[in-house]
């Protein structure tokens, strides 16, 4: 009777723990013994102490009631489930790590972007500094009408250098002439033909005009026997006026060419 | 004697099912869930995964009145809710960070065009 009676209690205990969905296919001491070694292995890793000191005191908290649980016959579904507490705060914690070890990472990243970013400004200011500065350029720029501009060397072409049929006026020819002459003897460098137009007609309609002087140029020195891919053709509306289009003779001078000169490595600046 | 053991067998039952009702416990692991959704996990994420369904069991035991698997599962739920934000945010940085190198990468072979 009284074995029998104590059979039913640990029936009774076992049946009051059951939880079929837990996975129990180690064995409770080799779970806890790989438990204890991955905590060990935590407790060496400084940043997940510094970064997740809280996680990793809880998945020792929860090792412990776990190694308490295993000693007590009934509890073992209990132990397994603290057992698991345990490893997920020790992947928590893992995980903290590496998220911290990423941010310091991007730091150092954006400090390296930024350092490559003054590098490349300098080294393109440079390029552009040692075209101002050569004389030879700078005669021949001057010569053929051209201005030093922050941006590099800059011809514009007044609109009334173009007529309707693409021809030029004696004078923009010579320029060009030069111009087209330079490039083919420095293979190098590089053009960009930006056409503008006055704020007369809709956007489109500026634009169409803007694309059409820029055209005109960009075929005459094809023309010469430059090849395209040295071209960068740009049409802008009227937003890039040079003085107020409140005048006919403001709007005139608005409708312009601007031929700007890559630096010695074909290199033009952003637009 | 037999009335002992009735009493201690009844105090047993009791002690069974007196664990009480994890409410608390299923709104935290719920809120868990949200939070590991809001910063990106995905359910191609095991961890979340494994969030859900337990919860879902977790529900599914409470409804049952069987507290007991209720209070594990919603306390395991929250765990691997936690650590599947936890993994989210690291992968949000990883790919921060390869954009970052990207652009690096660009800079560096714009400067090397240079002089």
């Amino acid at each position: 009777m009284m074995r029998l009676s104590v059979l039913a209690i640990v029936g009774l205990l076992a049946g009051c723990a059951q939880s079929p969905w837990q996975d129990q296919s180690q064995r409770l001491g080799d779970l806890l013994a790989q438990q204890q070694a991955a905590l060990l292995e935590l407790e060496r890793n400084p940043q997940a102490l510094q970064e997740a000191p809280r996680d990793v005191v809880r998945a020792n908290e929860a090792l412990l009631r776990a190694t308490q649980l295993a000693g007590h016959i009934g509890s073992e579904t209990e132990a397994r489930h603290f057992a698991y507490l345990s490893q997920r705060y020790h992947d928590i914690a893992l995980s903290k790590a590496e998220l911290a070890a990423l941010a310091r990472q991007q730091d150092q990243l954006e400090r390296e972007r930024g350092q490559l970013h003054v590098s490349l400004r300098a080294a393109r200011l440079s390029s552009w500094q040692s075209d101002a500065l050569d004389a030879a350029l700078t005669a021949r720029m001057q010569a053929l009408g051209a201005e030093q501009t922050e941006r590099g060397w800059l011809l514009t072409l007044d609109v009334r250098s173009l007529d309707e049929h693409g021809r030029l006026q004696r004078s923009a020819e010579r320029s060009l002439q030069q111009l087209a002459k330079f490039l083919q003897l420095n293979p190098q460098r590089r053009l960009r033909i930006a056409g503008h137009s006055d704020d007369q007609g809709q956007g489109e309609t500026q634009r169409l005009k803007a694309n059409r002087y820029a055209r005109q140029v960009a075929d005459w020195l094809l023309a010469e026997g430059l090849d395209s891919s040295r071209l960068q053709v740009l049409s802008y509306a009227g937003d890039k006026p040079r003085v107020e289009n409140r005048s006919a003779a403001g709007r005139q001078l608005n409708q312009r060419v601007e031929l700007l000169l890559s630096d010695a490595h074909g290199q033009l600046p952003a637009r | 004697m037999r009335s002992l053991l009735v009493l201690g067998l009844a105090a047993l039952l009791a002690a069974c099912s007196s664990s009480p009702q994890p409410a608390a416990q299923l709104a935290l692991s719920e809120a868990a869930v949200a939070q590991a959704q809001s910063v990106g996990s995905t359910a191609e994420d095991a961890a979340l995964q494994q969030a859900i369904r337990k919860l879902e069991l977790a529900h599914a035991a409470n409804a049952q009145g069987d507290y007991y698997n209720a209070r594990l599962l919603a306390e395991q739920a929250e765990l691997d809710a936690r650590q599947a934000e936890a993994q989210a945010l690291v992968v949000k940085q990883q790919a921060v960070n390869a954009r970052i190198q990207q652009r690096i990468d660009a800079l560096r072979s714009s400067l090397e065009q240079q002089p």
